[in-house]
């Protein structure tokens, strides 16, 4: 738990760092009791898990945050096992249903069905209902996502989705219809440079705010990146100048060259 | 030299075989000959024959005299065996091979061949019969008259013999009808093997190697004497030979491999022939017979049994146990089957195995009798196909034995007895055809051959052989040779496997377009096929300016990820006849005519990379993460992060400052999963690389990322271990909280402070918990 | 997986007190329904706007045969509410749960399922009365949700049974795209295709809907709701609700409808617009990557922009260009493409044309 990304994650709603306002509107679903399905979306980096995690500490306390990896195993009616990693505590369930490939439906059919029908016996100290999680919700087929929707509304009453996704482009209708969209926007740079400074303060380390802007420039906003790279400066040099070398990720750079070597004058040495 | 040998009936061949065996036999049983000399010369033509390959040092029973023909020979056949040597008086021993028919050798000491000519119902032993000279050429007192004569007294004997033995082989062949030819004619002993002489012999010789250990008799004499014996006789019967010359530098050099200094344990070197070779060349048929040959019982594994635990038990069971009941009390010897599928978890089982005396070597003579039970004693022979990358470990510590085609000659002889044995005709040239296009496999040559005969064909010619399709292997000849033929123009060499279709006048087209065609849809791979196919395409020398090639290419693949689509998800299969046209189409766009320079494709392997390490990254950590956005955005920064700049110094002298940053980097290892392993590379150095991710960022042409010094690695790898040690004993104690340890009789040893207890009458006497922590 | 359905009974020492406790939340079930159940049309009478279909269905009411149904039309126009309220007015309460067999795409429906539970439940023979006395019509329903979304084989399966049960079977088909049914199929049955709500009838509807909750609400705030839902109330009641959640006791606003509807603010694409009109490519670049990182969905902008350029003042000519481009972004979209090199390729088609105009 070393690195700074996730040693200075946020894990309150009340403790995000910017988009404050949908923080406060989330907080107020929270509290009006009837939450429906989640739809959360926005570029990666953006921060959307963050904040799903934090709305779910705030709706079942910290007992969320108690996690565990579970290995399933769903029979699909073909008779083929299918073998799928799952995060949960005892009162959500994290699922990427993509890793499971062509065979998606299944464990979306499968697996929301056996959470759906096992009811809360006792609701007084939590909600009552469960929380699926189901990640990269935009790389799913399409028979997948018709296979959720009707799901959706049957178990409305016992189990509540939080799809997560890139954008809504790949996710069908009929499911944007029925859920709550949520859309995270990517931190400003100003935004960015401010995290990346509050990092580094809780770390003892000076930031030159020259070096913030250029980090969270290159990062292109993507928070994860950006702390990421401003630890990977503090490896290379500390103290820090304003001028240093950000390290970037490799295949960026392989990308540039070769864009850079497309375009560049053909010549008799080359 | 084939073609020579096939038109003159292998005179020269015959030549070469003849003294190779010879020596190996001299070799094998110096002292049994000479015991031998005076008996010999009475004894029949058959009995001196099984006699000289019969190893007579076999250990049931070591007094075997050359005379006793009944109780020696294990195999029930032996009565066959006389049938099969008839002679048909005088007029058979010829002074020069016999224009046709077959004929058997036959040279005295001092180098004059007679050829004796051969009954045609003789046919399927004519292989042993070879070995005839074999057993004379080392007797001394031998001249051509007196065998005639001797012949000539035995034959009316035989006569006799053969008669009754006849009716017997009648019965025999009638109950045998619905058995395979596979089965039924396969070499039963070293002689008939239509193996490679070089490598059979090789093989015997590993094997006999173990002969004192296992049997417990010495051979230290032998090399001083073998040298006398091979070269006393390999001279003389060899001198008009040229091709024994050939051989002779390899089987010495062999011979100082084989020939090495025995081990402590009077182990051979190495402990473990691997034989390797494309499928039916006779390797495990091979294996088989010579170990039966050398007084083994032979324990096969086979592909069926693969579990690392299974194959533990197995090994176990076969190196250090001994059939007690039944009348095979011999030593075990394990014969591993088809290694190339096993597991790396099994292969490396069997090195453990193999190397368990390497951990004892500093046990002194007396300790050695204990410790003697769980050292490996017994040998090993491991059969492959392939070399895969699994095997490479084993194949440092193994007899390595490549086992190379087998002469079409000698296949087709053995053909050709068969053929007659059945009662079909076959010419010479009807068999090498038959043989060339099922590549020398003898198993699919006598497969044919049954399935022709089953069809009611007694009668073969050339052009039946050309048409059938039976004979032609559904091979799956592996996604290397499939790339490789893919992005190869054919030589102009003709091909007779498909030349059946062509016709002359039709050019290259149709036929590349079907070769291609028939080898991509008989690889079945599709999948793994078309990855290859992508990831090595833009690499071939292909002139191609304007990428038209490319783009085509590019189209085809996404049709073909399309089909994909469609079959996987509508379950519709019937489209998965148009899934092999993808290798075709990269054939025509992309064939040369250079060997191309291909790769395996890694992107599935870089995704197991990547799946392993996630699976084992805690939960908390895992939530955050997938695949996707680990391999854009942390892991290239990962690497970077995990490289702090360490002084080269003890880390016991580290400024607190400097303990943080090494706490915490490998912290930060350990959360996500990476670990540091100690590597040899082929210069002999030792390095340190990072498990797994490494190769999943790196792009070809970047600046290598900065490493840590192998030192830091180094200190960075211990450090890890001791801090995982210390966890899990955190999580065990978290587990089983406080349990008071009372040591009631616990000692103090010498004036340290470690403790522990006496446990009487148990198999863990001295026993005592110590933790991770007190020793760090 | 047990520990996390059994998670919640970790501590399940007091009984008693948590009945009493347990009572009032099953009470206050109801009102954590989502608004789109709780305002489902109950009686064939409340379906909005559908007129033949509701015709259809009174006469069966009243005592004609139904035929075999087809409905289809864009998503939220009221089919699966329409056949659910016919069905419970038909059979009631009690007898709906054994006359009706409802099968949607989140259950199995491959060639076994047709052929075995379908069949089954269709051989069965059921009586013209129900057990208060009211006289019923002697047949069941099979209602095929989505059947779009079956596999062609599951479809053919379908033909003969549907032939072979009609004594004492209907069968009720619902999806979108009637293209995906088997013409066999299609024929069988009766087919009605649901509109798209008109505004004033979903005007009315949310209307309706902001009284009997209580909410404070602007008409500038309806008719955002009414405009970005494109006549399917199930979203305008969603969305709505979401407004109404995460706005408590506020005013809803125009601003929070667009926000949860997931649209691009209008001032957004104008200035896209502007920038392809009369700006350099660098700033076009900059702009498409700030609208994509703003998280908006590609296919989102793609709609509005084309709304904006069908509007705008170019030649046919341009705009045909446009949309040509627009209609391959759309596709390479749901291919799976890139949303920023998409949003580009289009902008610089645009700009393009834009200053050809010039």
């Amino acid at each position: 738990m070393s690195l700074w990304v996730d040693k200075y994650r946020p894990n309150s709603l009340a403790k995000l760092d910017y988009h404050r306002e949908q923080a406060a509107q989330l907080k107020n679903l929270v509290q009006c009791g009837d939450f429906p399905h989640l739809l959360v979306y926005g570029p990666s980096g953006s921060g959307k898990k963050t904040r799903i995690m934090c709305l779910l500490r705030e709706l079942y306390g910290a007992g969320v945050e108690k996690l565990r990896i579970e290995h399933q195993s769903i029979v699909a009616p073909s008779k083929k096992k299918i073998e799928i990693n799952t995060i949960a505590s005892n009162y959500h369930l994290e699922v990427n249903p993509s890793d499971a490939g062509n065979q998606d439906r299944v464990v979306i059919q499968e697996l929301i069905k056996t959470v759906a029908q096992s009811q809360q016996i006792q609701s007084n100290t939590q909600r009552d209902f469960k929380v699926v999680l189901l990640t990269e919700v935009d790389r799913l087929t399409k028979d997948a996502q018709h296979a959720l929707r009707r799901t959706m509304e049957k178990y409305m009453s016992t189990c509540r989705l939080i799809l997560c996704c890139n954008s809504t482009s790949k996710v069908i209708g009929p499911i944007r219809s029925r859920c709550l969209a949520v859309r995270v926007p990517l931190p400003s740079t100003e935004e960015v440079c401010s995290v990346l400074a509050a990092v580094c303060k809780k770390e003892g380390l000076l930031l030159p705010p020259e070096l913030a802007k250029q980090i969270s420039e290159k990062s292109g906003r993507n928070l994860r990146k950006a702390i990421l790279m401003c630890e990977a400066c503090r490896v290379q040099q500390y103290p820090f100048s304003a001028d240093q070398d950000v390290p970037e990720t490799d295949w960026e750079v392989y990308l540039r060259e070769t864009a850079n070597a497309i375009v560049s004058q053909q010549s008799p040495q080359r | 030299m084939d073609e020579y040998d096939e038109m003159f009936g292998i005179e020269d061949e015959f030549e070469a075989q003849f003294a190779d065996e010879l020596e190996v036999m001299a070799e094998m049983e110096p002292k049994a000959k000479r015991q031998k000399q005076d008996t010999v010369v009475k004894k029949l033509f058959g009995t001196t024959q099984t006699d000289g390959i019969t190893p007579p040092s076999s250990p049931e029973r070591p007094t075997a005299s050359s005379l006793d023909i009944s109780g020696f020979d294990p195999i029930p056949e032996t009565p066959i065996r006389l049938t099969a040597v008839p002679t048909q008086g005088s007029s058979n021993v010829l002074k020069r091979p016999p224009l046709e028919g077959d004929y058997i050798t036959v040279t005295d000491t001092v180098g004059t061949r007679v050829y004796l000519r051969q009954r045609e119902e003789a046919g399927e032993k004519v292989e042993e019969s070879r070995i005839v000279p074999d057993a004379f050429g080392a007797l001394g007192l031998l001249a051509v008259p007196i065998r005639k004569l001797r012949e000539h007294e035995a034959e009316k004997q035989i006569l006799e013999e053969s008669q009754r033995l006849t009716d017997l082989l009648a019965e025999n062949s009638e109950e045998m009808c619905s058995r395979l030819w596979v089965d039924r004619f396969s070499p039963r002993h070293y002689t008939e093997l239509l193996s490679d002489d070089f490598t059979n012999r090789c093989l015997l010789k590993w094997l006999k190697s173990w002969d004192t250990v296992v049997f417990g008799r010495e051979r230290k004499a032998r090399p001083v004497h073998s040298q006398q014996t091979s070269k006393q006789i390999s001279f003389k019967p060899n001198q008009p030979n040229q091709n024994a010359n050939r051989f002779k530098s390899k089987v010495e050099m062999t011979e100082e491999l084989l020939e090495a200094e025995l081990d402590q344990y009077k182990r051979p070197k190495f402990k473990v022939a691997l034989l390797s070779g494309p499928p039916g060349l006779g390797k495990t048929t091979l294996a088989h017979v010579i170990a039966n040959h050398a007084g083994y019982n032979v324990v096969e594994i086979n592909a069926d049994d693969r579990s690392a635990e299974v194959f533990q038990k197995r090994i176990d069971t076969a190196t250090q146990m001994k059939s007690v009941l039944g009348a095979n009390e011999r030593p075990n010897c394990l014969v591993i089957d088809e290694i190339d599928g096993a597991p790396a978890a099994a292969i490396n089982i069997l090195l453990a195995t193999i190397n368990r005396k390497d951990g004892q070597k500093e046990g002194e003579t007396a300790k050695k009798k204990k410790k003697k039970e769980s050292i490996l004693l017994r040998p090993i022979i491991c059969i492959c196909n392939d070399y895969v990358p699994a095997l490479r470990p084993l194949r440092q510590q193994a007899f390595l034995l490549t086992f190379p085609q087998t002469q079409p000659s000698r296949l087709v002889q053995r053909l050709a007895e068969i053929a007659v044995h059945q009662g079909m005709k076959a010419d010479t040239g009807t068999l090498m055809s038959l043989c060339e296009k099922t590549d020398n496999d003898i198993r699919s040559c006598i497969n044919t051959l049954q399935f022709l005969f089953g069809r009611g064909h007694k009668q073969l010619d050339s052009r039946m052989i050309q048409s059938i399709s039976v004979g032609q292997k559904d091979q799956n000849k592996g996604l290397f040779h499939l790339w490789q033929e893919t992005f190869q123009l054919p030589r102009v060499k003709k091909r007779i496997g498909e030349g059946f279709e062509e016709t002359p006048g039709l050019g290259g087209g149709t036929q590349r377009f079907q070769h291609i065609l028939h080898l991509a849809s008989s690889s079945g791979e599709y999948d793994k096929a078309a990855q290859g196919l992508y990831e090595n395409y833009l690499s071939m020398r292909v002139r191609d300016p304007n990428l038209h090639n490319v783009c085509e290419a590019l189209e085809w693949l996404s049709f073909s990820d399309r089909l994909n689509q469609v079959i996987l998800h509508g379950q519709n299969f019937s489209l998965m006849r148009y899934l092999p046209f993808l290798s075709v189409t990269f054939h025509f766009l992309f064939a040369h005519s250079h060997v191309p320079r291909l790769s395996y494709p890694h992107s599935q392997h870089e995704k197991n990379a990547l799946s392993t390490m996630l699976s084992d990254i805690p939960a908390s950590i895992r939530t955050r993460i997938s695949q996707l956005n680990l391999t854009l955005d942390i892991l290239s920064l990962l690497l970077e992060v995990i490289c702090p700049k360490l002084r080269p110094v003890n880390p016991q002298l580290f400024s607190s400052r400097e303990k943080e940053q090494l706490k915490e980097l490998i912290d930060t290892m350990l959360a996500y999963n990476l670990s540091y392993r100690q590597d040899r590379t082929p210069e002999g150095q030792y390095t340190y690389v990072l498990e797994r991710v490494e190769d999943v960022v790196k792009f070809p042409g970047l600046p290598p990322r900065r490493q840590l010094t192998y030192q830091a690695k180094q200190t960075v790898s211990r450090e890890m271990e001791q801090e995982k040690m210390r966890r899990a004993e955190q999580l065990l104690q978290r587990r089983n909280p406080e349990k008071n340890v009372v040591e009631a009789m616990g000692t103090a040893v010498g004036n340290s402070d470690v403790w522990f207890r006496f446990n009487e009458g148990m198999s863990n006497a001295v026993r005592r918990n110590v933790y991770i922590r007190e020793l760090l | 997986m047990h520990a996390f359905l059994k998670g919640a009974t970790v501590q399940s020492t007091k009984p008693q007190k948590e009945k009493a406790t347990a009572g009032p939340s099953g009470e206050k079930k109801p009102k954590a329904l989502p608004w789109v159940e709780k305002y489902r049309p109950k009686c064939v009478d409340d379906v909005a706007f559908q007129e033949e279909v509701v015709a259809v269905l009174k006469k069966s009411l009243e005592g004609a045969d139904l035929p075999n149904l087809l409905f289809y039309g864009p998503p939220g126009t009221g089919k699966t509410s329409t056949i659910l309220a016919a069905a419970r007015e038909l059979f009631g309460p009690e007898l709906y749960r054994q006359r009706v067999l409802e099968l949607n795409a989140s259950d199995e429906r491959g060639i076994q399922v047709v052929r075995e539970k379908v069949k089954n439940f269709a051989q069965l023979t059921v009586a013209g009365s129900r057990s208060d006395g009211k006289p019923c019509p002697p047949f069941k329903i099979i209602i095929l949700d989505e059947a779009d979304s079956m596999t062609a084989p599951a479809q053919a399966a379908l033909r003969r049974t549907m032939e072979k049960e009609s004594r004492t079977t209907r069968f009720c088909l619902i999806c979108n795209y009637i293209s995906r049914i088997i013409e066999p199929l299609t024929s069988r049955c009766s087919k009605f295709r649901f509109k798209p709500l008109a505004n004033q009838i979903q005007h009315q509807r949310l209307l309706d809907i902001c009284e009997k909750e209580n909410l404070k609400y602007t008409n500038e705030s309806i008719e955002a709701l009414v405009r970005v839902s494109e006549g399917d109330l199930r979203k305008a009641i969603t969305y709505l609700q979401s407004a109404a959640r995460l706005n408590t006791d506020k005013e809803i606003t125009e601003k929070a409808v667009v926000e949860i509807a997931g649209v691009v603010p209008t001032k957004m694409i104008d200035n896209l617009l502007e920038i392809c009109f009369k700006g350099t490519f660098e700033k076009l670049e900059v702009a498409v990557k700030n609208i994509v990182d703003e998280g908006y969905a590609a296919t989102q902008i793609l709609g509005q922009l084309h709304e904006a350029i069908i509007e705008r003042d170019i030649s046919d000519k341009q705009k045909s260009a446009i949309t040509e481009k627009t209609a391959v972004v759309d596709k390479c979209l749901a291919d799976g493409a890139d949303e920023y090199l998409q949003m580009l390729s289009l902008c610089s088609v645009i700009m393009e044309q834009a200053e050809k105009n010039n």
